[in-house]
Order: C-alpha cells, then structure tokens, then sequence
C-alpha cells in the first residue's frame, strides 16, 4: 500500500513526472554513450599502441645526404658528439643503435645482388694477343691505318684463366684496352692483367668509340692503392706474382661482403618498420638474445641456412675512406638464426643481429635509430631533436601511430568533457528531481507523522516512487544507450579515419608507412550499466536528503518555535517592481546571499575560461601570423629532397600555386679547377677514369635561393658576403646558362659564386677573387658536355663537412626570364608562351607558404593538382612534402583547446541557463503567496515579474560584479572575457526568468488559496 | 445606486476528472453602507463566489456588474487595483515590508509616490486603531488583530467602495475578531463601504446587515 501510494503519488503530476523522465532518459543516454566512446576511444589507442612501432632516425643533413657510402668526417663528428647516455635519459626512449653497420664474409658465400663495389674488375691471365687493332683512324694509300698519338687500339687475346672475374667466363676471346699509359704487349705472349670489364653498353654511349666486334672489353689499370704494374708477362709452368694473386682475394672479399646491422630489437630497424621486408620463414629474435639474427634469404640459401641454425662469420675492417675497401681481420663471430627475410636486391647478404654497436667508421648519414614507446614519441622526438648536434635531424616514423590516434585522442577528451558535464547534468537534475518529488512533500511528511507512520515506512513512499520514475527512466536510457552505441562506434571511426586522412595530406607528419589497421574493439558493458546504477543510487541518495530535511522541517523541535524577522525600518526609496525588489534585497537575509554568491563563482569560472580561451586564441593568432611553414619536393618515401629530377613543368605548376611563394631550386654541375684534376691518359681508358674521377668532384649548383641548396635545407646558411653582394645575385643574375652557347658568340662573363671558406683557403682566394674552372653538364641518353666556366667569389660559407660545393645564379642553368615566366614565344610555334621545358628538371625544390593560414588551403590545391604525397604517388609524380610539424603540433593542441572551448562554452551557457533557473525557481517558488497578492491588488503582470526579476538581476549582477573585481588583474586583454560575463549574465537571466514566468503561471484562484 | 451586483452567475470547475459547478445562478444586488454576510457549509460556493466578485476569474455564465459594468468587459486587474478591495482570513502580508510598506503597496499600486502613500498609510493604520509603536514593524512581529488589522487598513488605501473580507476573523481571538468587525461595520456604516463577509460564524452573521446563505451553489437563504 505504501510503496503504490508512493508510486501514485509521484506519477500522478504527470507533466512534471514526464519532464524529469525525458531530462533523466537524455542524461543517462549521454552518459553512457560518452563512457562507451570514452572506452572505444582507449581501447583503439591500446590495440594502436601494440600493432605500430615508433623510431626515430638521427640523421647528419650534411652536403652529400643521402649518400650511404659517404665518408663525411661531419657526419662522424656528429655521430662522436651524440651522447649514448644523453638519449638514453630521454623519456619515451626504449632502445638507441648506432648507425654504423659492419662487414663479415662468410666461406661459400657470392654477393649476386645489392652494392658490388669492384663487380667490373678482374685479374685475367690471357695468352695469344693479337697485334693492336687500330679502329677509326684512317687508312694509308695501301690500305693501311695512318698511326698517330691519338690513334685508338686494342688487342684481342684468349682469356685463358680468371684468376678473379664476376662477369667472364674463361676460354673465351676478350679485348684488352691499356688503361695504364705503360702496357705494350708483344703480339703472341701471355700476360697476367689486372683492371675492370667496361660496362660496354654504357661504353657504348659515353665513350663513343670502343671495339666494335662485340667481345668484351678489359680495360688494363692499376691496382687499388698501389702503384705497381697492373700487368706481368707469364710464361706457362711459372708461378704467379704474389700482387695479382693478393688482389683477386682482395677483390673477392670485397665483393662478397656480408652486411651486418647490429641492433637492439629487428623490428625496428629501419626497413622492419616501414615494412619494406618481411620474414619468410622463422620469426624475428627476441631483443634480449644476443647474436640471435634474421638473414636474407639469399644468405641463407647460400650457406643452407634453417631458422635454428648456427653459423660462422669472419669479421671484416673497412678503411677510413672507403666503406668497400675491406680486409680481413681473422676475427670469428657466432650467430643464431630465428629467422629469414625475404630481402630486395639492396639488401641481399645482410645479417640484421641483436647486437652492441658495431666498431667500425660511419659512412653515410644515418648516425643511429631510437626505438620510441608510442605514447611518448612524439614528446620524445622533439626532445632528442633538441639535445643532438646542429643539423643532425630526428625524424619520428611512428608507423601512422600518432595520425590514426590523433582523432581518437580528441574525441576522447570530447568524451571526457561531455562526461564531465553530463554528470554535473546528472547531479543538477536529480538535485532537482529529489527536491521536487521528495523535498516539497512537506505536507505529506506532515500528515504522515501526524499520523505516526514509522519514518521507515514514510521513506519507504517517498524512495518507491522516486525509484520507479529514475529506475524506468535510467533502464529505457541505458536500452537507447546500447542500441546507439555500435552506430556511435561506427561513426566515430567513420570520422577519424577522414580526419587522419585529411590532416595528413603532404604533411611532415606523416613520413614512414601508414599502416592500414581496422579496429573492432570489444567494449565491456558493464561501466555504462554501473554508471546507469550510480544514477539511480545518487537519485535515492538526494531523494533520502531531502526526505530528511522535511520531516525535520515537517516536525517542531519541542517547545521550539523560531520564527525569522527582518531587520530595518519603513523606507520610501524607489519606485515601482524596482522598490519591492530592493526592498527584498534587503531584507531577504541569507537569501540574498545565495544568489550574488553563486554569481560570483560563477563570473569567476566564466573569467578564468574565457581567459584561457582568449590566451589560446591569441596563441593560435600569433602562431598563424609568424611562423612560415616551408615545403619541399621530396622522394616518394619522403626521407630524401636532393638528387631528384623534377620536372620544369611540375616547377611551373608549383609556382602557379596561390598560396605558394618563394619557389627556389637548384641544379648541380660537376666543378673542378683544371689544375687539380690529375692527368689521365688521353686514351679511353683515361676518358673512363676521367669520368669516374669527374664524378666525385663537388657542385656547382645554379639556384635562386640559398634555402635550396641540399646543404642548407636543415641549417641556415651563414655567409659572408663580398661588399656589395646579397643573396639576392642568386635570382636576379642574368645571364647564359653554362650549357647553351652565348648569343653572337658573346663573352659569358664571370660568374658571381658562393664557395666554403676551406675551398678558398686551400685555392689561396680570398673574397671578390675569380678564378676559373670547368664545369660538366650530364642528362640522361646524352653524352656529358664540359665548360669552362669564371667565377667569382662573392661569398663564403663555412662548410660542414661533405664536398666543397659552389653555388651560383640560377641564371647558370635556366634562363631568367625563362625561369619567371617572360621569356618571348617562339613566334614559329604555336604554344603559347611557357616555363615549362620537359628537358629541363631539377635536383632540389624548396618553397614556402605566404601565410601559415593557407596551409589547408595549400594542401587541397596541391591535392586538387595531383601532386604526389608521401608514400601515395598520383598523377603528377613530384612528392610534396610540408614541413608542417611543428606547426601542427602548436596549432592542434591549441585548436583542440579552442574547439573545445567552443563546446564547452555552449555547455557552460546551457548549464549556467539552468544554474539560474533553479537557482530563481527555488528562490521564487517559495514566494508565491506574495505573487498572488500582487496579483490580488491588481498590479501588473510585468510589475510583479519585474520585482522579482530585478532582485535576481540585481543580486547576479552584484555577484558578477565582485567576481570581476576579484580577477580583475586576470584580464588579458580583447573582448572575449567581458563578452563572457555578458553572456553569463544574459543566460542565467534568461534562467531566472524562465522560472520566474513559470512560477506567475499559477492560476490566480489557485494561488490565493495557497497556504505556506 | 448599487455597488456590485450578480446576475445569474454560475462558475464551473472543469477538470479532465470532473466537472463541479460552484455557482448554480446567484442573483444578488449589494449597495454601498451596508454589511453583508455570506453563509454556507463547505463547499457551497461562498469562497468562489467571493473570487468572482474580487474580480480574480469572471463567472462561467451570468454578469457581476460592477457600477454598471460587467466585469467580463473590463480590464481585471485595473478592476481589482480600483474597484475592489479584499481582506483574507490569514492577513496575507508581505512578509518583508514592515506595516506600514504594507499598506504603502495598492496604494503606490494607484501611481501614488511613495512618501505621500506612506502619510496615507499611516494614517489609515491609525484609523483601524493600531498604535504608532508597531507601524515599523514587520507582519512577523506582529500579533494576529494587529495584522489583520493592517490588511483591513491596506484595504482601506485602495480606495474602493467594495470591501471583500473572506473569513476575516478566522484566526482570531473573540474579542479581536469583534474589533475587526467593528472597524468592518463602522466602515460600512459610517465611511459608505459595501462590506462582504464569507464567514462560518452565524453570530458574527447576526450582526451584519444582510446575510445570504449558500447551499450547493444557490442562494438558499437570504
């Protein structure tokens, strides 16, 4: 009986039965809708922490990056001042592996594939040479050559035995060319030869005349590092000279070197993580078992490897100069293996080993790789960046760690945030609810007690009905919860993988793979069903409060009876609902407290988040207005921006980019000075090694900004100028480019350069010197060109270490007016007139954003025109790349706050709406007696709702004001703060007078029976 | 010349339960100088028809003619802020206005400024007998005569020559709810007031000059 009167009691004020339904039904959906986003959100970040792997890779941008094989004494000095410890301490750091790889050689083992430094030499014993054949020249009246210094020859002879050769076989005919300046051979004998195979179809292109009878060609040179005769006269039956015999074993030890990559853990090295090699049998050692190893698959067919197996390596040292140059130090090295990899020709003969760094000289630029924990890396990133030496770059390879989790890490503090609020929501409405239901039951309290009914049986009615009305209400929420929760999960992953997608669009951020990882969580119910109960439980837990405050409200102490009486005196100050309200003021007592004192909290809350707001977005502003984002072209893996070949017309569509400005490129001549270049015998084989000799020497690069120069991507260039010169000779020079004649046979001219001061120093220039040089012209299917060319040193760089390279206009390779576009149309064609040249590509590319707040924009035009991005090649081939990092973590951070803020904002105001509604409700709602005899007289409606509204106006606006006053010194400046408190203000007076009408809706005849 | 009068007047209470009708047809004229008294046991309309004359709603059918005009043809609260004033069994006095802000309230009501409404509300507070000791003091501290006294003098400020008392002396002692029928008659009798008391006490009743007995909603007894 008790718990369905209870039950009646409630349902029965149906309106306000239904109201509290929804608001309870609405609440508990958002609740548990944002706890199962909240989990989803985790358990995606779990499943991303364990299927990607984050590294970084510490890399030295010296001058001839990426070149692997480079013995760059920078690069080395780097790698010296990297401190084991230092990254170690880094926080995120989980392992660190220098870069250095070491070499071994195995019995049996034959390199096919990846790197064979001296692949083309041989040491040959032939018999039976012919006499010189001469070719080209031309014939006597006898039919005879007419012989001259210039005159090309070459022998035929008979391999007869290849004491060292990888790509001839013996007993066949061969031609020999002397490359030595010195081998005459006497027509018949047999000699033992040492020197290289030519390539004969590159021969064919670059040398121009060769023996033309098809046999292949052995070019007769000296040996590496000596200058002994690189040939000997053999007589059958006699032994072989100790040098040649040495260097076939040198040249075989060289060539069939065995790559071994020490490391802490296999899976993330470099080519593991990027998933550029797979195992194909076994599985990769465990980091903690040293020498355990992974070998390439054709190592292991080699020396018939399984995964189990033990086998044996003989260390080998490199020379200080020259990765190749390998000699064997009798060393021997165990290995386990665990399994074996599928390799590419690149990495064919390579052991990946758990192992210490190896003791051996670093070539090339990568000075080691740290392995990150995910969650960190990005922190950990830029922290080592900041500890490593100048132009060393740490690049972060997260796998798409950071990029798929970047969206869910917002969404989840969205979750949070609406939790958050929901369950201030929660609280605020069953405050309301208990208040309502139980609260005001007074008189029902009262005549229970009167009829002394046991204080459990009277909890018993009230807690049955405020139980039924939550209990349904939460149980139809938590059903809706669950029926939209896979719908929930379906759209936020909808969402994170476009916005990931998006974000990452010619991003720095999204270098390395991306990996394709779908998620399907399993999210527990059992948090949303014990939060379901915790609204239940907090709904009775309110509803007994309230119970206790009117049975004690309900029951006179005994012989107690207090009654409160307002202090003051009769006054005649003000007019009007203004005079009624003050006068309420007054004398409202703790009353009036409440409302200004709520107030100021609330202008303080209000003051301090739009504060924060406001720092954000000036932070934003400023963050967009100063910092310049630069882009570059780059590989298709992203990791390399020099020696590539891009496309003039590619160039033009770049620099037609709104949004894109300063485009700078470069191009790079081979440069030397004629006295520096050794002689070389004016045959083929001297053009051969003249070439090879050539193709060491450094740059002379044409660009129109130092900021394009491979060297000074990742430091600024620090030069000191000839007085007079700026950088600005670099764009505006104009002159012939190197490889077109000048026009009427004009002097080029001399051109102004910037060089390193070591190569002034050893030259003996100084600054505004000239000095001349050649140049070599190279494109591809045609023959190189050589120009000598006059520079003039109007700068100087110091160099960091690398090759001594020249930079000069970009006039040197690209007309100008071609380069900017005015060049005068050919009037026979009939294309209109255009920068864009097929033939003309470029080495480097570099440009910048004209304001960091195009960088969307920019990324959707570049998308529009079909640019390459990293790892996604499209139709136009050319890789962009922005480097935009930096920007994106300042700027997302602050915009996640700032979007946040939004929502929050619109919550607060909501939330604040209600905060005033109650708050007004409850005040006014106990003053209806005093509505109905205003009302009784005959005063106004709006007279009676401004002498309520005005002493909650009044009492708010005090309160704020105070607030203000308090944090005043808060104040950062802008609009948005007092803007705040207006808002704050309009919307808990907008609260207060929603309750307000709400309580003058009573019926007139009803309120003047109301008894208090 | 009469001050109200009822013609045919029925008032019915509609709710999706029920439907009650308070008022089966009451015809009554009431003139000014005089007291009447209205009778009836729970629930015969007394209160109801009281509301109706106070101008709160306006019959369901029939006409209250207020100086010749119906009440369902004029603005209600303008009726009740000039043409009526009404006094309650619980005093209903603004808690936080002191006695004489109390009557000060219809009185500034009628466009009055405050200092002149406070003359007038003193003046009127001394009528109705109250000493100028408690005028400053708040309904709380009050004792019941005095309170109902100042509601009687709030009355007065109206300025109306219709005074609607409901129980008003309900909650008081016998000898103050004489006092206050005594202001209620003499005001009747010597200022011209048209005085309408509900009440249960049927010597109270005696006193007055007419009484009319509701039964069921209809004028059993007049």
């Amino acid at each position: 009986m008790l718990i369905r009167n209870g039950i009646n009691s409630i349902i029965r004020e149906r309106a306000r039965t239904a109201l509290f339904s929804l608001l309870i039904i609405f609440l508990t959906v958002t609740m548990i809708l944002s706890i199962s986003v909240l989990l989803y959100c985790n358990a995606v970040m779990e499943s991303c922490d364990e299927a990607y792997r984050s590294i970084a890779l510490i890399e030295y941008m010296g001058s001839e990056y990426p070149n692997q094989d480079e013995p760059d004494a920078a690069a080395r000095a780097a790698a010296e001042a990297l401190s084991d410890d230092d990254i170690l301490a880094v926080p995120g750091v989980t392992a660190w592996t220098r870069g250095s790889t070491a070499t071994a050689a195995a019995e049996g083992y034959e390199r096919r594939f990846g790197k064979i430094p001296y692949g083309n030499r041989g040491v040959l014993v032939v018999s039976r040479v012919s006499q010189p054949v001469y070719q080209g020249t031309k014939l006597d009246a006898s039919g005879k050559p007419i012989i001259t210094e210039d005159s090309f020859f070459y022998h035929t002879c008979f391999l007869k035995t290849a004491l060292y050769s990888r790509s001839v076989n013996e007993g066949i005919i061969i031609d020999i060319i002397d490359g030595s300046g010195l081998f005459e051979p006497e027509p018949g004998k047999s000699y033992v030869l040492n020197g290289s195979f030519l390539d004969v179809s590159r021969s064919a292109r670059e040398l121009g005349d060769y023996p033309k009878n098809g046999l292949p060609i052995f070019l007769v040179e000296s040996f590496i590092a000596t200058d002994e005769l690189p040939y000997a006269e053999y007589v059958e039956g006699t032994e072989i000279p100790e040098r040649f015999l040495s260097a076939a074993d040198q040249y075989r030890v060289m060539n069939n070197y065995i790559r071994v990559v020490p490391c802490r853990d296999v899976n993330d090295v470099y080519v593991f993580q990027q998933n550029d090699l797979h195992l194909a049998a076994g599985e990769m050692p465990d980091p903690g078992a040293p020498n355990a190893c992974v070998v390439s698959a054709d190592l292991a067919e080699a020396l018939d490897l399984e995964p189990g197996d033990v086998f044996t390596l003989e260390d080998l040292q490199s020379t200080d100069n020259d990765r190749y140059d390998l000699i064997s130090t009798g060393n021997m090295h165990s290995y386990t293996v665990t399994g074996i990899v599928e390799a590419s020709f690149d990495y064919c003969g390579t052991i990946w080993v758990i192992a210490e760094d190896a003791d051996t000289p670093l070539f090339g630029y990568l000075l080691g790789t740290v392995s990150l924990d995910n969650k960190s890396a990005e922190a950990a990133a830029e922290t080592l960046q900041e500890i490593v030496p100048d132009q060393v770059r740490v690049t972060l390879l997260d796998q798409g760690y950071g990029a798929t989790v970047l969206p869910f890490q917002e969404i989840r503090s969205t979750a949070v945030n609406v939790l958050l609020i929901c369950s201030a929501g929660v609280v605020a409405v069953l405050l309301l609810f208990a208040f309502l239901f139980v609260g005001r039951q007074s008189d029902t309290v009262r005549i229970m007690v009167s009829l002394g009914t046991p204080g459990r049986k009277i909890a018993l009615w009230f807690l049955s009905g405020a139980l039924v009305v939550c209990g349904i209400s939460v149980v139809i929420g938590v059903v809706l919860g669950m029926l939209l929760r896979p719908a929930a999960f379906h759209m936020i992953s909808k969402i994170a993988a476009v916005g990931a997608e998006e974000a990452l669009r010619y991003s720095e951020t999204s270098l390395g793979i991306m990996k394709q990882t779908s998620f399907d969580p399993q999210i527990p119910l059992w948090p949303d069903l014990l939060a379901a109960l915790g609204i239940v439980a907090l709904a009775l837990l309110f509803s007994l409060f309230f119970l206790r405050l009117a049975r004690r409200g309900g029951t006179r102490k005994r012989g107690k009876s207090r009654v409160r009486v307002p202090h003051g005196l009769t006054t005649v100050h003000g007019e009007g609902g203004l005079r009624f309200a003050l006068l309420s003021i007054r004398r409202g007592g703790l009353r009036s407290l409440v409302v200004p004192l709520v107030s100021m909290m609330l202008t303080v809350a209000v003051l301090v988040l739009s504060g924060v707001y406001q720092t954000w977005q000036d932070e934003l502003d400023n963050a967009l207005e100063e910092t310049r984002i630069d882009g570059m072209v780059v590989s298709l893996d992203g990791r390399y921006y020099s020696g590539l070949a891009m496309p003039m017309d590619a160039v033009q569509t770049l620099l037609d980019t709104e949004g894109v400005e300063n485009v700078s490129v470069s191009f790079g001549y081979r440069y030397w000075l004629p006295e520096d270049m050794p002689p070389f015998k004016d045959s083929e084989g001297g053009w051969y090694l003249r070439q090879s000799w050539i193709a060491a020497q450094p740059d002379l690069i044409a660009l129109n900004s130092l900021s394009a120069a491979k060297g000074f991507y990742y430091a600024d260039p620090a030069v000191t100028w000839l007085e007079g010169w700026d950088e600005s000779m670099l764009s505006e020079t104009d002159m012939t480019p190197i490889h077109l004649p000048t026009p009427h046979g004009k002097e080029r001219g001399t051109i102004p350069a910037v060089c390193s001061t070591e190569f002034l120093e050893k030259h003996g220039l100084r600054l505004g010197d000239t000095f001349d040089c050649m140049a070599q012209y190279k494109r591809v299917g045609y023959a190189p060109m050589e120009f000598s060319v006059t520079l003039q040193a109007v700068g100087s760089y110091v160099q960091q270490g690398g090759k001594a390279n020249v930079y000069a206009p970009l006039s040197c390779y690209i007309r100008k007016d071609q380069w900017e576009g005015s060049a005068v149309p050919d009037e026979t064609s009939e294309k209109p007139p255009s920068r864009a040249d097929a033939l003309l590509t470029f080495r480097t590319c570099r440009f910048y954003l004209t304001s960091a707040r195009e960088l969307d924009a920019v990324r959707k035009r570049l998308w529009e025109q079909g640019f390459s991005a990293v790892g996604n090649m499209r139709k136009n081939r050319t890789t962009v790349l922005l480097r935009d990092a930096e920007f994106l973590k300042l700027t997302e951070n602050m915009k996640r706050n700032i979007t946040m803020g939004r929502v929050m904002s619109t919550v607060i105001s909501l939330l604040i709406m209600l905060l005033g509604f109650i708050i007004s409700w409850l005040m006014t709602f106990s003053r209806r007696r005093e509505f109905a005899l205003m009302r009784g007289f005959g005063a106004q409606k709006r007279r009676v709702f401004a002498s309520f509204f005005l002493e909650q106006a009044i009492l708010s606006v005090a309160g704020c004001l105070v607030g203000c006053a308090a944090l005043f010194r808060l104040y950062v400046g802008g609009v948005t703060q007092p803007l705040a408190v207006v808002a704050y203000l309009i919307c808990y007076l907008l609260g207060a007078a929603v309750s307000i009408r709400m309580v003058g809706k009573t019926d007139l005849m009803e309120l003047l029976t109301i008894r208090d | 010349m009469s001050v109200i009068e009822l013609h045919d007047v029925k008032y019915v209470y509609q709710t999706q339960y029920q439907r009650t009708e308070a008022l089966r047809g009451i015809s009554y004229t009431f003139e000014p100088g005089r007291v009447y008294a209205i009778l009836g046991s729970s629930g015969s309309g007394k209160t109801t028809l009281l509301s109706l004359m106070a101008g709160l709603d306006v019959p369901t059918d029939g006409i209250v003619l207020c100086e010749g005009v119906s009440t369902a043809d004029i603005d209600l609260e303008q009726y009740r802020r000039e043409r009526v004033a009404m006094i309650y069994q619980d005093f209903r006095l603004f808690p936080l206005l002191t006695a004489v802000e109390n009557v000060m309230y219809p009185i500034e009501l009628r466009g009055m400024k405050p200092a002149e409404a406070k003359n007038r509300s003193i003046e009127l507070l001394k009528k109705v007998g109250l000493p100028e000791t408690v005028l400053d003091r708040f309904p709380a501290m009050l004792s019941g005569g005095e309170q109902q006294r100042v509601a009687i003098a709030r009355a007065l400020g109206m300025e109306t020559k219709l005074l609607l008392a409901d129980e008003p002396t309900g909650n008081l002692d016998s000898q103050n709810g004489e006092t206050v029928f005594k202001i209620l008659e003499d005001l009747a009798h010597e200022d011209g007031y048209c005085v309408v008391i509900v009440t249960h006490d049927e010597d109270l009743a005696k006193h007055a000059d007419e009484s009319i007995r509701l039964h069921d909603g209809e004028i059993a007894e007049s």
